[in-house]
């Protein structure tokens, strides 16, 4: 696995997975997927309706912690690649295999805050969606 | 300096000849035979006057159901199924009343009637626009981006689903609308037992960006305009008193409404700023007109405690009950917004500001007497039980389709009170009279029944009298009357009585602690405070048994005194109401920990959610209380 891929896959499981805190009229903790997917959905609201009201509030406020976050997620990963790339290739891709197993199983668990869904204010990957 | 105090003169004129006319029950203007419980004396109701059901978006986007002929039903004592639902559409709970309300009022929130309509019905036109889409696919979502393009940021805008000027929601709003006024007329009880009266209302959720300045808007019958006055039409509550006036009293014949604030605890001080629609400060007619608009305000209810905190404006320890910590509704997602509470945030400054105001004026534009009800969302109007406290939805915790672990609350927030009202009569003319004239309590939950006269002539003996109602109405005013101070007058007496909440099949609610009676006046231009022990003894035995919430200590189930002030002088404008304390009971927190076995030495036994049991910061119990409306004295001059 190069360090390139490496980078990739570890930015990748990040911004699909990990929670990290954002603000949308509430606070979720949501993977960085999560985030995106409400800032497309607000970004179709203002375009049909303006950035009058929250609805344009919000969606830059989601915009601009996204690319935050992005930055973050991929300097993480950078890092992160940079570091195991004088491991050997084997080691390299078990490394990132157990991360990214990590981050699944977390995943699988209600750990995230998800007060904007439709269902629970908590969930598991599945229920990002809701 | 003449012609200030002639205009002065002329609004308070103009004022009381609007009261009057308003407040006069010269007719039964409802339809139906006269009921066949009806004292002159007066009897006590009890109701509702703040209520939500799936109309109101915040209920509907948690997943809501009940209907207003639902919330008319449970009002009356039938069982309801509520939320989470299952996959058949089965409620997961269900609530009931141990006792049926007196009456209740149905007050969505007008915002939004026609938008949620057109994105549930598939037959109209926008229906399929993004944020209809939005509203079906993630309703959570979907009301902050709804509520708020037309109520918390103070606009006027629509969404474009709406038409040009809006009209497509305005007109696809008469049908909600008329589903309100329809399930009012159907459970209104116009039988000889007059059991249920409802009130056409609904609620206008202006705000100052997220500054609460709510109100709900009551009619006295079935007379109303076509279309509820909602923030996307009018923004400002001077906005919504003018267009009532001319939809309602000018649109409508015999139509006639009254307006009560709610929530000043969340408007940083702005409900009750002393100024008119342009800034400045009030004058006579303007603070006339709020007078003639707005007799009552909502002193308590889910979201909190509005009469006083402690540390702001009193030192009245007592103040502290259910408070929220912040007073802006952003503070509460976002607590580095929070910033110090501002006294006219509460309902005692504004009383007290109101005298400074008519110190100024002449009219007094916060004469308010004091309501309570619940805010429910859940469409359950009077479930104000502390113990099983299904929570209220709306600015609370959301359920979804599975209840939260743990609380089913926000912690801050609470059941939610009752407004007390004293008629001849429970029909529609007889309750709406009392509203009218303020003379009406509130309280925290139970059913305390408190008589408050004030009066030059009142004997000493009062309490002992058993003609004291008679006595009272003959020789002084009820609350929310007005006493005119004489030069060389006596100091006036106040006597009040209060009742322990009888109970229904559960028992009797708590014995009663004591009765306090508040003084705020102006002296030097300044207003002043005084809260004197009316009855009761002067320290308080009894509390409760945290391990299980059993009360303990002595109480009693009647209290009465009469007190004269002794520092009375006529020369000053004052207002005195009477606070009622029950003894300390558990809160429906401290309930829930209870019932789910957590034991704070038993780390295992705190279950997720129930973090806060073992939080000292939260109070496991509370003094349950009723709030008279004041008696006003005018100044001898």
């Amino acid at each position: 696995m190069s360090t390139r891929a490496t980078r990739g896959v570890l930015f990748a499981a990040l911004a699909l997975l990990l929670p990290l805190p954002f603000f949308a009229a509430a606070v979720e903790v949501a993977p960085l997927l999560r985030l995106g997917l409400l800032a497309a959905v607000l970004g179709a609201v203002v375009i049909e309706d303006g950035t009058g009201g929250t609805g344009g509030v919000l969606a830059g406020a989601l915009f601009a912690q996204g690319l935050l976050y992005t930055g973050l997620l991929w300097g993480a990963a950078h890092l992160a690649a940079r570091a195991l790339a004088r491991a050997a290739p084997r080691l390299r891709a078990g490394v990132v295999g157990v991360a990214v197993a990590l981050l699944i199983g977390l995943a699988c668990l209600p750990l995230y805050r998800t007060p904007l869904s439709s269902r629970s204010a908590t969930s598991n990957w599945l229920g990002l969606f809701d | 300096m003449r012609r200030g105090v002639s205009r002065a003169a002329r609004a308070a004129l103009a004022a009381g000849a609007l009261l009057a006319a308003v407040a006069a029950p010269a007719a039964r203007a409802e339809a139906g035979v006269p009921c066949a419980r009806r004292d002159p004396l007066r009897l006590p109701f009890f109701g509702d006057l703040h209520v939500h059901t799936a109309l109101s978006l915040d209920a509907s986007t948690q997943g809501t159901r009940t209907t207003p002929r639902d919330a008319y039903r449970f009002a009356r004592g039938e069982p309801l199924g509520v939320a989470p639902w299952d996959a058949e559409g089965r409620p997961l709970r269900s609530a009931r009343l141990a006792r049926p309300l007196d009456f209740a009022a149905v007050t969505d929130h007008a915002e939004l009637f026609g938008e949620a309509r057109i994105c549930n019905d598939p037959a109209l036109a926008g229906h399929d626009s993004v944020v209809c889409r939005v509203y079906r696919r993630w309703p959570r979502l979907a009301f902050f981006v709804m509520n708020g393009r037309v109520s918390a940021l103070g606009g006027s805008e629509r969404h474009r689903f709406c038409g040009p000027g809006g009209e497509r929601c305005l007109e696809a709003a008469r049908g909600p609308w008329d589903e309100v006024r329809a399930a009012a007329e159907a459970a209104q009880d116009r039988a000889p037992a007059c059991a249920f009266t409802s009130f056409v209302a609904y609620e206008w959720t202006g705000s100052a960006g997220t500054r609460n300045l709510h109100r709900n808007v009551i009619f006295r019958d079935a007379r109303v305009p076509e279309l509820p006055v909602s923030a996307a039409d009018e923004p400002s509550p001077w906005g919504l008193w003018a267009a009532l006036e001319a939809a309602c009293r000018r649109g409508v014949p015999g139509c006639e409404f009254l307006a009560i604030p709610h929530n000043s605890n969340l408007s940083a001080g702005l409900m009750f700023e002393p100024v008119g629609p342009g800034g400045a400060p009030l004058t006579p007619s303007e603070a006339a007109l709020r007078a003639a608009n707005e007799p009552l305000v909502e002193v308590m209810q889910h979201k909190g405690d509005s009469e006083c905190r402690s540390g702001v404006g009193t030192e009245d320890e007592r103040c502290d009950f259910e408070p929220l910590p912040y007073d802006d509704f952003l503070g509460r997602y976002l607590p580095l917004h929070r910033s110090p509470l501002q006294p006219l945030s509460f309902v005692r400054s504004a009383l007290g500001e109101g005298l400074a105001v008519a110190e100024r004026t002449g009219v007094n534009p916060f004469e308010l007497g004091l309501v309570a009800s619940t805010d429910t969302h859940l469409g359950t109007p009077g479930l104000v039980a502390e113990r099983g406290y299904p929570g209220h939805g709306g600015a609370g915790t959301p359920v979804g389709d599975r209840l939260p672990a743990g609380f089913t609350d926000a912690i801050e927030f609470n059941p939610g009170g009752l407004a007390g009202v004293w008629a001849e009569e429970n029909s529609r003319d007889a309750l709406f009279a009392a509203l009218r004239r303020r003379e009406v309590w509130g309280t925290s939950g139970p059913r305390l029944a408190v008589r408050f006269f004030g009066g030059f002539g009142l004997p000493e003996d009062l309490c002992e009298r058993a003609d004291l109602a008679e006595v009272g109405y003959a020789r002084g005013v009820p609350m929310g009357g007005r006493l005119a101070a004489q030069p060389a007058a006596a100091a006036p007496a106040f006597a009040v009585q209060a009742l322990r909440d009888p109970g229904g099949a559960d028992g009797p609610g708590s014995l009663l602690e004591r009765i306090e009676i508040v003084k705020l006046w102006v002296e030097d231009g300044a207003v002043r405070e005084r809260v004197v022990l009316a009855a009761g003894p002067p320290e308080a035995a009894a509390d409760v048994d945290p391990a299980t919430c059993a009360p303990r200590g002595p109480g009693f189930a009647a209290l009465c005194g009469v007190w004269r002030d002794p520092d009375f002088d006529p020369a000053e404008r004052a207002l005195y109401y009477a606070r009622v304390l029950e003894n300390p009971s558990c809160r429906w927190s401290a309930w829930a920990c209870l019932d789910a076995g957590v034991d704070c030495r038993d780390p295992a036994s705190v279950g997720s959610g129930f973090e806060a049991c073992c939080d000292e910061s939260w109070p496991r119990s509370v003094q349950e209380r009723a709030w008279t409306s004041p008696i006003w004295v005018e100044p001898a001059r």
